[in-house]
């Protein structure tokens, strides 16, 4: 007599509900900025309006390794890809972690980052072996003064300037 | 005899006598990471009036005791007790056929939303599932009485409910419940210190294991068990039913002892005279 609902509708609600709330505990990739640099970690904030108030997370950088580590400034944008487990520790265990555990950094653009020039890679910070650096502008500079230098220095033996000059050949940015 | 009070923002509004309203009650208690659905009250032989303005006890509070009163030999006053607090999620009124009717829908509480869990490698999980509890229920009154579970790494999440919360924080440690009476809210992975007794007298048929550990019994409606309590039935001299058992463990002893209770559900119907109409149905797990 209080039956006013079909048993039909009552499961396939219960089922969207269970659905709903086992979906929501797997982690999204989201994007999200940086904060902060803290050794190999980042800690980012997450950039999306959702609602809840999403704390900052600490994590790896893809592409970062002991041999190859890229620079991230405080600012970039990126995407905190979800692995669904902890990245972070040495040991990750085989389970279902918070939906916010278990991510890394990718850098992205996005329309506010400026294309210096599509077809060169461009490098505005230093390379480093961890001991020494340098940058393309540093060595574009030295390299312009060692030109000069060698088109203008006189040999010793014979007092002359170079017969050929050098050029060098520094091209502007997308050449 | 059976006995009843029903209060509405903690004023009397129903209880049982010899002219007492027929109520028919069906309340699951549960913790909040094991959803068992609303809970039902529905009162008998209210007048028009109170069916015409059913809405009024909308998002009230209704609290609703149960057990037996002083009376016939067996029954047991101090069994009488609080069953279960919530607010009115829905109230309506019928009149069909004899049958003039209020019915309430009854739910914990407002559903908490957007609740993030900020779990700092380190600090324990029970005080990470306080605090953010303690965002998504700012009045309510949170206890946190589990032992710890640490992690050496940052561990947050967000969720939209509760049951997802707790859900996620059980993986971690199995036995923790979240249980939300009223305005009290207790994060707990520990039984009751206190144990109540289940004798032969309260039973009504017999206790079956119904999963690993897990044992299911009717009894006479206990307003004195809740989630987490103890019971203790050494006394109770009962056969194992278990579909599965061999004839000879059929007529063993099943598993007495202490258990702790995960769930109850309340069943009664005042006026009906059969026993398993006043009644509790309790699940429990080995101790």
């Amino acid at each position: 007599m209080t039956q006013k609902r079909t048993f039909a509708s009552n499961i396939n609600k219960f089922a969207d509900q269970k659905n709903a709330v086992a979906v929501e505990q797997l982690p999204m990739s989201l994007p999200c900025t940086v904060k902060s640099i803290t050794g190999a970690l980042v800690t980012v904030s997450i950039d999306v309006d959702s609602g809840f108030d999403l704390p900052d997370i600490t994590i790896g950088i893809c592409g970062f390794t002991q041999i190859l580590q890229i620079p991230i400034s405080v600012g970039d944008t990126g995407l905190a890809v979800a692995s669904g487990v902890n990245l972070v520790d040495s040991s990750p265990v085989l389970r279902q972690e918070g939906n916010l555990c278990g991510r890394v950094f990718v850098p992205i653009s996005n329309a506010k980052t400026v294309a210096k020039n599509i077809n060169n890679l461009v490098v505005t910070s230093n390379f480093s072996d961890g001991s020494y650096y340098t940058n393309p502008t540093l060595m574009f500079t030295q390299f312009a003064a060692f030109v000069a230098w060698a088109n203008t220095h006189k040999h010793s033996s014979t007092g002359t300037p170079p017969f050929t000059l050098f050029a060098g050949n520094i091209c502007t940015a997308g050449a | 005899m059976r006995r009843y009070q029903i209060f509405i923002d903690d004023q009397p509004k129903w209880q049982s006598s010899f002219s007492a309203l027929n109520i028919e009650i069906d309340i699951s208690v549960s913790d909040l990471g094991t959803p068992r659905g609303n809970a039902l009250l529905r009162v008998y032989g209210v007048p028009l009036d109170e069916i015409k303005t059913s809405k009024q006890y909308e998002g009230k509070y209704v609290s609703i005791y149960g057990g037996m009163g002083k009376g016939m030999p067996l029954a047991n006053p101090s069994q009488y007790g609080l069953l279960a607090t919530g607010k009115v999620h829905q109230c309506f009124g019928n009149w069909s056929g004899t049958d003039q009717y209020i019915e309430f829908n009854i739910v914990p509480d407002d559903r908490a939303k957007n609740i993030t869990l900020e779990w700092v490698a380190g600090s324990s999980l029970g005080d990470a599932l306080k605090a953010a509890l303690s965002a998504a229920y700012p009045t309510a009154n949170i206890t946190n009485l589990t032992d710890d579970v640490k992690l050496d790494y940052d561990n947050h999440g967000y969720y939209s409910s509760v049951e997802a919360l707790a859900t996620i924080a059980k993986k971690y440690n199995p036995k923790l419940v979240i249980i939300k009476n009223g305005g009290d809210i207790t994060i707990t992975d520990k039984p009751k210190d206190t144990s109540k007794t289940i004798s032969i007298n309260d039973f009504i048929g017999q206790p079956t294991w119904i999963d690993a550990n897990t044992i299911g019994f009717t009894c006479v409606m206990r307003g004195d068990i809740d989630l987490t309590t103890t019971i203790d039935m050494t006394m109770a001299i009962t056969g194992n039913t278990q579909q599965g058992a061999y004839g000879t463990q059929k007529n063993m002893l099943t598993e007495t002892g202490k258990f702790q209770v995960t769930f109850v559900r309340h069943l009664g119907n005042y006026r009906n005279t059969d026993a398993g109409a006043w009644s509790t149905t309790i699940e429990a797990v080995t101790l």
